[in-house]
């Protein structure tokens, strides 16, 4: 080992003055320092005395501190244990980070000297100072058991591992239990064997504990239905890794072997230790180590297989560890005991477990009895089937045959590894070879073959997915066979017409060549239908009968997404198919389906939702059966219009409008009267305003004013229809000139109204925010100017009474949406300077107050629309608060390159850096910053007296707070390249 | 941090400036005479001054008590002190002086009285150094802790008197001269300077 100097006086003397002058000087320092010796200088200096307590930061979080004194001890722990462990027994810390270095300095140790530390950890540990959280806590637990010094590490591994557990909860908490568990599995190995009987005494107690805990089991003395929550003591696939007491139980089997393995422990010592407790489980433990040490007591394993009381107890709770017993060690039996165990066997079970009941519905018969006692038998031959001849082979072999998975009896709970439901009867491969109709006939002989014995593992909903698959490796062909749905089995059809016409629009999208005129003649035979044809459909035994269609519904929505699917444009805006022979099928669809019953919970929820700022009304519709359908409406009526359309002056216009399209005008009219109104069908009308506009500009003037009719809130909440088209306008709708002057009276109503638009907590983007975005962007341009009541004011008028959260993102946005356009005319940077300034004035200050770091000016400041020197000085005046403008680094980037192009602002940029960073108290912001801090403070190091002694002091302060690298600076003369 | 020492009192404490350069140029020169007791003298005005150099608003004031009592002793009517006068003559419990003694007496308590309210200069100090919110208030303490102690070495030698000179280990000398500029340092110096010269101590520590 290296060996190092001893500090002089006086180098102590020098070095704990710069120590103690910063923090920082001081973490510099310790984090090099490699040299014991210094310990106890600095010791004496009390420079271990004082470990930094949790602090409470804004927003409720709690901060740790590092402390570089103890890491220092860490790193110097293997080189001088002896003082290191003096200093840190008398720690009392509640900091996670520093209790860390402890473990760590700890396991550096040799174990003798860890072992004095280590009751102070267990008080912690006990006290819950800490968590058991710690890796470092598992490892010195190792690392001290390991040593020798077995008491301490199971006092370590009581105070570590004892579940907290809730009574009726059976588990700690989700974390603990992970631990726990995690922390065992390294302990065991070490722990199990050092320490033996304490330990695995320890173990036992743990798992009974987490059992009686159980909310249903723990309440019995032995019945714990361990066979439930861990099936098979070993590990398998079968147990449930979510189970706290099953995870235990491993722990508590590796426990034993390790030690039994080892020799440490004998084998009829542990089965002492287990029959002390009196759960079932201890007893399957039992069977279970004397399957697996039986050559170290052969009599014991005989007496266990022989015991009456266990082969009982095998036909429930012992089932899967005395079946394993007996298909490992049968032949450790002597003849007479073999003759005598199979005697058992051909007696059969004990009356009481006769399957007495009811069977699928009626009285179980003789024969039914027979069946059960043989597989009962079968079971117990399969055990140990090798060993089988004459007639108990044959019967063995019998029963066995119709088995499907043998695994099955090794365990009295035996969960299948299936896919529920998922699983399909007739592979699609059975049905690649098969035609339409043989298909169909195949599913429905299957269907009617229901209900099977073991259908839990097979279902409708996976016989369909079969179907589609099938279906959509030939829909081409198949879409020609389409009238061959149009029939009434298999039972339940709807799920194979929806599954067929959902296969059909997968194609479309995908531009395969179907026969779309096929599939739309199915579609019709499926709106005409009654949508509970056959009423709800119910499979006795199909667990999973949700998820099949109980009517029609499910396949008119597939049949609204294939209209939407046909109806799409290409990329190009071309239409896909021609009008000639689809139009009429699309067409005589819109009707039925558009009558769709409107099951939005908004008019009951309408008070809580507000819909003045409820922003999902668009959401929610598009997933019901009106929304789908006016949604399929809309994109048929794109797909005609797209096919009338003829280019005017350079645009593409429908001359006719709807007059073309009269079906399409008859069921939106049909949405918008009072008495078929619904949120759905306003929420899609109002998104689509763009296209409805485009289509036909008089039937939207005409019906705006009942479509948006925002006053009806006043009156009837539940009917604000208007409040779902409008607000999904907002949100969908680009903000023209022509659209705000159909609109106006709108506009003018919401911002008037916009107190009354409550903003819920935590409400993130809301149609309040969109109206002001699009006030700010008709401000801009000047449409508002122009409109002849000059609504100039309007967009104030928003500033003035909307949230101030509304109104800093309003403003912030404008930076964001000029910072993405093209150069823009000097009359629209005016007016919008003119904005900043009127805004600064009235709300600039306080909103920044309210919100320190918020939306605000940043994006605007990196908006190179604006002149430089404009954006400098109003950045300043923000900055003055000191507050930290919004876009910080992307603030600092742009200030560094005005900087580096401009020298007569390098002052200035200089000035607003610094404020900037003595703005972020908390010190971690302005690491985002430091490349561009960099360059502008090189720069200013080469500038004039008055920037140059800020530039130095800026450097000094960001010294202190970490930031080494800026000392570069001060070494290169400011030559940032050669700092970076 | 020598150099950046000298520049700052050259830049903060003009007047503490050739205290201190002085000081270090005695340290350089072993066979000057009586350089210990000059050394110790500058340290002691340097300890004493620093902080009205740091915030030259804060006035020190002193209590010229000399003056004070030469001005009662004028008015003093007891010439050989109270306690000198015959055994025989009754024990007064009063004695009674003029009001213009009285006065001068009071003025003289007031002033020591104020000077007692005063912070000390290691208040002072502290008070600036917590104020410039660089450190943690008790690192603070200790850093000025730790000035004072090594500032009290030097006031104890630095008076020249009838008694022998005690003669002071060269060696001595010197680091408690270097700890003072530390302790000076700590307070004063900029961040990347400390940086350096921690780097210099750590390179050796680290050897």
């Amino acid at each position: 080992m290296k060996s190092f100097s001893e500090p002089t006086d006086s180098e102590v003397d020098s070095a704990v003055s710069l120590l103690l002058s910063s923090p920082t000087h001081a973490a510099y320092f310790l984090d090099r320092l490699e040299n014991p010796n210094w310990i106890g200088p600095l010791k004496s200096r009390g420079f271990f005395a004082s470990p930094p307590v949790p602090e409470r930061v804004e927003g409720g979080v709690i901060r740790y501190p590092i402390w570089p004194a103890s890491k220092y001890l860490a790193r110097m722990a293997a080189q001088a244990p002896e003082e290191v462990a003096e200093i840190l027994q008398n720690i009392q810390t509640k900091n996670p980070s520093i209790f860390r270095d402890i473990l760590t300095a700890a396991n550096r140790m040799p174990a003798a000297i860890a072992a004095t530390i280590a009751p102070m950890v267990c008080k912690a540990m006990s006290e819950g100072t800490h968590s058991s959280r710690f890796p470092g806590a598992i490892d010195l637990c190792v690392h001290l058991a390991n040593g020798g010094h077995v008491s301490a590490a199971v006092d370590l591994a009581e105070a570590l591992f004892l579940p907290r557990l809730v009574h009726g909860h059976g588990r700690p908490n989700h974390e603990d239990e992970y631990w726990n568990v995690e922390g065992l599995e390294k302990v065991i190995p070490s722990l199990a064997t050092a320490a033996r009987g304490r330990f695995l005494a320890d173990l036992c107690g743990w798992l009974k504990a987490s059992i009686a805990a159980k909310e249903y089991y723990g309440d019995h003395s032995t019945a714990d239905g361990s066979d439930h929550w861990r099936p098979a003591i070993e590990e398998h696939e079968q147990n449930r890794t979510y189970d706290f007491a099953g995870n235990l139980v491993g722990l508590v089997r590796q426990g034993f072997e390790h030690a039994i393995d080892g020799r440490h422990i004998e084998l009829d010592t542990a089965l002492r230790i287990l029959a002390g407790h009196e759960y079932h489980v201890f007893t399957r433990l039992s069977v279970h180590l004397l399957n697996r040490f039986a050559e170290r007591d052969p009599e014991l394993a005989q007496k266990t297989m022989m015991d009456p009381e266990m082969f009982k107890a095998s036909t429930l709770w012992l089932w899967h560890e005395y079946a394993m017993l007996m298909r490992r060690r049968f032949l450790i039996l002597s003849p007479d005991q073999q003759a005598t165990w199979l005697g058992w066997v051909d007696r059969g079970p004990e009356k009481e477990f006769y399957w007495d009941t009811r069977v699928a519905g009626r009285e179980a018969t003789e024969d039914d009895r027979r069946k059960w006692i043989q597989s009962w038998q079968a079971i117990r031959l399969h055990w140990i089937a090798p060993h089988l001849s004459g007639e108990r082979r044959a019967l063995y072999e019998r029963v066995a045959a119709d088995w499907e998975d043998p695994e099955e009896c090794d365990f009295h709970n035996y969960s299948p590894p299936a896919n529920i439901g998922w699983r399909s009867p007739i592979s699609t491969e059975e049905l690649a070879g098969l035609s339409l109709a043989e298909a169909l006939d195949k599913i429905s002989a299957w269907q009617q073959s229901k209900p099977q014995a073991n259908v839990i593992r097979e279902g409708s909903e996976g016989m369909a997915r079969a179907f589609g698959q099938y279906v959509g490796a030939k829909a081409e062909e198949l879409s020609r066979q389409a009238e061959m749905l149009e029939r009434r089995e298999p039972i339940p059809i709807y799920i194979y017409v929806r599954t067929f016409v959902e296969q059909m629009a997968e194609a479309v999208k995908a531009g395969r060549k179907i026969d779309v005129a096929a599939v739309l003649r199915l579609c019709n035979w499926v709106a005409e239908q009654p949508v509970a044809e056959y009423g709800a459909y119910i499979p006795v035994d199909d667990v999973l009968w949700k998820l099949v269609d109980q009517d029609w519904q499910w396949a008119r929505y597939a049949i609204c997404r294939f209209i939407r699917a046909v109806c799409d444009p290409t990329s190009h805006g071309i239409p896909s198919y021609p009008m000639e022979g689809n139009r009429e099928a699309i067409g005589s669809l819109l009707k039925p389906l558009a009558e769709e019953p409107a099951t939005s919970q908004l008019r009951e929820e309408s008070r809580e939702k507000n819909l003045r700022v409820y922003s999902d009304s668009l959401t929610a519709a598009i997933n019901t059966p009106r929304g789908i359908a006016v949604e399929a409406i809309v994109a048929y009526a794109r797909w005609v219009a797209n096919h009338m359309a003829t280019v005017a002056e350079g645009r593409k216009v429908v001359p006719e409008g709807f007059d073309d399209m009269p079906e399409v005008r008859e069921r939106l009219e049909w949405q918008i009267k009072p008495e078929n109104a619904s949120f759905e069908a306003f929420a899609i009308i109002g998104a689509y305003f763009d296209l409805l506009h485009w289509i036909d500009e008089s039937w939207v003037k005409g019906n705006a004013d009942r479509i948006f009719d925002l006053v009806l809130i006043e009156r009837e909440p539940k009917c604000a229809y208007g409040w779902a088209a409008w607000n999904s306008f907002l949100d969908w709708s680009p903000p023209r000139a022509n659209y705000y002057q159909i609109l106006r009276p709108q506009y003018v109503y919401a911002v008037k109204h916009l107190a009354e638009a409550v903003l819920p907590p935590n409400s993130g983007r809301t149609p309040i925010h969109r109206l002001g975005e699009h006030l700010v962007i008709l401000y801009g341009r000047g449409d508002l100017k122009a409109n002849s009541s000059n609504d100039e004011p309007l967009l104030f008028d928003f500033l003035r009474v909307a949230d101030k959260n509304v109104r800093s993102q309003t403003i912030a946005f404008v930076g964001c949406t000029l910072g993405r356009s093209e150069a823009l005319p000097e009359a629209i940077v005016v007016r919008f300077e003119k904005l900043w300034d009127w805004y600064w004035s009235e709300f600039g200050e306080k909103d920044v107050a309210a919100r320190p770091v918020s939306g605000l000016f940043g994006s605007w400041f990196t908006c190179e629309q604006f002149p430089v020197a404009w954006r400098l000085e109003r950045l300043e005046t923000v900055v003055a608060s000191p507050q930290i403008p919004d876009l910080a680094q992307q603030v600092v980037e742009h200030l560094a390159e005005i900087a580096k192009a401009h020298v007569e602002h390098v002052g200035t940029a200089t000035r607003i850096l610094d404020r900037m960073i003595r703005a972020d108290k908390e010190g971690w912001r302005a690491y985002a910053w430091r490349d561009s801090a960099i360059k502008i403070l090189g720069l200013a190091m080469r500038g004039d007296d008055a920037t140059k002694e800020r530039a130095l002091k800026l450097i000094d302060h960001l010294g202190r707070r970490g930031y080494q690298k800026f000392g570069e600076l001060l070494q290169h003369g400011g030559d940032a390249d050669d700092a970076k | 941090m020598r150099s950046e020492l000298r520049d700052w009192f050259r830049r903060n404490a003009e007047s503490l400036s050739p205290a201190y350069e002085g000081a270090v140029e005695l340290l350089a020169n072993p066979t000057s005479p009586g350089r210990v007791r000059f050394i110790a003298h500058a340290v002691r005005d340097i300890a004493a001054r620093l902080v009205f150099a740091l915030e030259p608003q804060r006035k020190g004031k002193r209590v010229q008590y000399e003056e004070h009592l030469d001005k009662i002793q004028e008015q003093w009517r007891f010439p050989d002190g109270i306690c000198r006068r015959e055994a025989a003559a009754p024990a007064e419990e009063i004695v009674s002086i003029p009001w213009n003694v009285a006065v001068l007496i009071d003025a003289l308590i007031v002033e020591h009285r104020q000077r007692r309210q005063c912070p000390s200069a290691h208040d002072l100090l502290f008070q600036f150094l917590v104020k410039r919110c660089l450190s943690p208030p008790d690192s603070i303490d200790r850093l000025v802790t730790e000035f004072g102690k090594t500032a009290k070495w030097f006031m104890a030698h630095a008076h020249f008197s009838a008694e022998p000179v005690v003669p002071v280990e060269e060696r001595e000398l010197r680091e408690r001269f270097q700890a003072f500029e530390g302790a000076i340092f700590g307070m004063v110096g900029t961040y990347f300077a400390g940086v350096d010269a921690l780097d210099e101590i750590l390179q050796r520590a680290n050897r």
